[in-house]
C-alpha cells in the first residue's frame, strides 16, 4: 500500500525530539521527545488513550502550536523556528487538515470549499476551481462539486474535506478522528479513498481511537503519557493469519 | 457446525451428484472451507441414514448417484437458518490469563504485556485489511472470503477494545504498578518482534523503544467460521 518504487522518497514530514509542556501552576508535559518521519505514500495512525498527547502531537506537526523544544521539518524547512506569518504560509501551502466534523463552509458548494485555500493563497478563481474539481474527482465526488454541504451525506462531506486538504500542491494530510462521525460502512468507504489518495502521491497522519481505521495505516504509533511506546507495522500476510514460526 | 448441515443446505438448491455438491458448496463459500470427496460421501451417507437426503433413481453411465433433499431435510435446514450459531466461550483464554497473571506479578510490567498483545492484533488487522482491500480492488466476487476477512477484522477490533478497556480500568483502580525487577519485565519497550521486523524493513520512528523478546498471543484464523455464511 505504500508508494511504488525502489528508492525511498524524501520525507514529507520529519519531527525530531518534540517536547511540549503546557505551562501553569503545575506544568503538564504533553509530549516528551517524540520523533516521527512520514514520506509520500505513508499513512500513519496515532493511537492512545485520552490525554496521551495525540492531539497535541497533531497540532505540533501541523504548526498549529509551537513545541517547547524539538523540530518539525516540512519540505526541508523547520517550521518551529519560523515567524508566525511564514509558518502560516507553509501551513496553507503544504498541509491539509481533516476533522471529525468536516469543517466545511456551509454557504459554499463543494468546489468552492475545496478551492478556498488555493484562492487564499492568491490563485485565480479559474485555476483554483479547476484544481478543486480535480481534487474532488480524485476522491470520487467530482459529480457533487456544485452541492452545498447540507445537501451532502456525512461520507460525501468527509470526502470533500479530504479533497480540500490535499488540493493543489498540498501533499500532507493531518486528520483528527476523520471517521469519528461516520457509520461503519461509510467510514470504510472514506478510508478506502483516503488510502488510494495516499498511495497515489500523498502522506497522512491520522489520530484515531478506532483499531479498524488504524489498520488501514502502514504504521500505527502508540502514544502513552506523551511518549511513543510502540510502533506496529505489518510484515506479511502469513503473520496476520497466525502462521508465525 | 458439522459439514453435513452445510452440504444439506447446499443440496436444497436441487439434486446433485456428490462431486457436483462439493463443487457447488465450494463455489458458494469461495473455497473458504475446502472439502475432500471422502467427507462429502460420508456426510451424504450419514444424512441418508437420518432420512434427510435420498438417492434418486437416475444414474450416470458410470453409476454415480444423484442425491436430493427430503422434506425432513428441508425442515432441518430451516431449523438451521432460524437458530443462532452457539457462542463458543473458550475454557481458557490465554490472553486474559496472561494479563491477569501479569497484573498480579510485581516483577512484570503488565502494561507492556497488554501493549505487546495490542500491537500484534493491530498488525494482524493491517494485513487482513490489506487483503480485504486488495480483493475489492480486484473486483471482488469472493463473497465468503470477504465475509470471513471482515469477521476476523471485527474480532481484532473487539480484542483491541478489550485491551484498551482493561488497561484503563487497571490504571484507574491502581492495579498497574511499576515492576521491581528491571531485567525480568517485558519492559517499557514492549515492542513485539513482528512490529520490529516490519519497522526494520521500513523505517524507525525514532523514539520508539528497542525490541524485546516478549511474544503476543497471536490471533489465529478459525478453521471454519460457521456464522460467516
Amino acid at each position: 500500500m505504500t508508494a511504488a518504487g525502489n528508492a525511498e522518497p524524501e520525507p514529507v514530514l520529519c519531527a525530531t525530539d518534540l517536547t511540549h509542556v503546557y505551562p501553569g501552576p503545575v506544568p503538564v508535559t504533553a509530549l516528551k521527545g517524540v520523533g516521527l518521519e512520514v514520506r509520500l505514500g505513508d499513512l500513519v495512525a496515532v493511537m492512545g488513550p485520552s490525554g496521551s498527547g495525540k492531539s497535541t502531537l497533531l497540532h505540533m506537526l501541523g504548526g498549529l502550536d509551537t513545541p517547547t523544544s524539538g523540530s518539525v521539518v516540512i519540505g526541508g524547512i523547520d517550521i518551529v523556528s519560523l515567524p508566525a506569518r511564514a509558518r502560516a504560509r507553509i501551513r496553507r501551502r503544504s498541509i491539509g487538515y481533516v476533522f471529525q466534523d468536516f469543517n466545511l463552509v456551509p454557504s459554499l458548494n463543494a468546489a468552492e470549499n475545496v478551492a478556498l485555500p488555493l484562492q487564499l493563497d492568491g490563485l485565480k478563481w479559474r485555476k483554483a476551481s479547476r484544481a478543486a474539481v480535480d481534487a474532488l474527482e480524485s476522491m470520487g465526488v467530482g459529480d457533487l462539486s456544485d452541492r452545498r454541504p447540507a445537501r451532502l451525506s456525512a461520507g460525501q462531506r468527509q470526502r470533500v474535506a479530504i479533497a480540500r486538504a490535499l488540493v493543489g500542491p498540498r501533499r500532507l494530510l493531518l486528520a483528527d478522528e476523520p471517521t469519528g462521525a461516520l457509520d461503519t460502512a461509510t467510514a470504510q468507504d472514506v478510508m478506502t479513498v483516503l488510502r488510494q489518495r495516499v498511495d497515489g502521491g500523498a502522506a497522512a497522519v491520522m489520530v484515531t481511537h478506532d483499531a479498524r481505521m488504524a489498520a488501514w495505516a502502514d504504521r500505527v504509533v502508540f502514544l502513552r503519557d506523551g511518549v511513543i511506546i510502540d510502533v506496529a507495522a505489518s510484515a506479511n500476510a502469513a503473520v496476520a493469519l497466525g502462521e508465525v514460526p | 457446525m458439522s459439514v453435513r448441515l452445510g452440504l444439506l443446505a447446499t443440496l436444497g438448491g436441487g439434486a446433485m451428484h456428490a462431486y457436483e455438491l462439493r463443487q457447488e458448496f465450494e463455489r458458494r463459500t469461495s473455497g473458504a472451507w475446502p472439502l475432500n470427496m471422502g467427507q462429502v460421501v460420508t456426510s451424504l451417507a450419514s444424512l441418508a441414514k437420518a432420512g434427510l437426503v435420498e438417492e434418486l433413481e437416475a444414474q450416470t453411465p458410470r453409476g454415480a448417484t444423484r442425491w436430493t433433499i427430503t422434506p425432513a431435510g428441508r425442515e432441518r435446514v430451516a431449523q438451521w437458518w432460524a437458530a443462532p450459531v452457539p457462542r463458543d466461550v473458550p475454557d481458557r483464554d490465554e490472553a486474559a490469563i496472561k494479563v491477569a497473571l501479569a497484573v498480579t506479578d510485581p516483577a512484570v510490567d503488565a502494561e507492556s504485556v497488554i501493549q505487546v498483545q495490542r500491537a500484534a492484533v493491530i498488525v494482524a488487522m493491517q494485513e487482513l485489511t490489506r487483503l480485504s482491500s486488495t480483493g475489492q480492488d480486484d473486483g471482488g466476487g469472493d463473497l465468503a472470503w470477504e465475509i470471513t476477512l471482515n469477521r476476523l477484522i471485527f474480532a481484532g477490533e473487539a480484542e483491541v477494545r478489550w485491551l484498551d478497556h482493561t488497561e484503563m480500568w487497571l490504571r484507574r483502580t491502581g492495579r498497574l504498578t511499576t515492576p521491581v525487577d528491571g531485567d525480568s519485565k517485558p519492559s517499557q519497550g514492549s515492542v513485539n518482534a513482528i512490529g520490529h521486523r516490519a519497522r526494520q524493513a521500513k523505517r524507525t520512528d525514532r523514539n520508539a523503544p528497542s525490541p524485546e523478546t516478549a511474544s503476543p498471543v497471536l490471533p489465529s484464523e478459525p478453521e471454519h467460521q460457521e456464522s460467516a455464511r
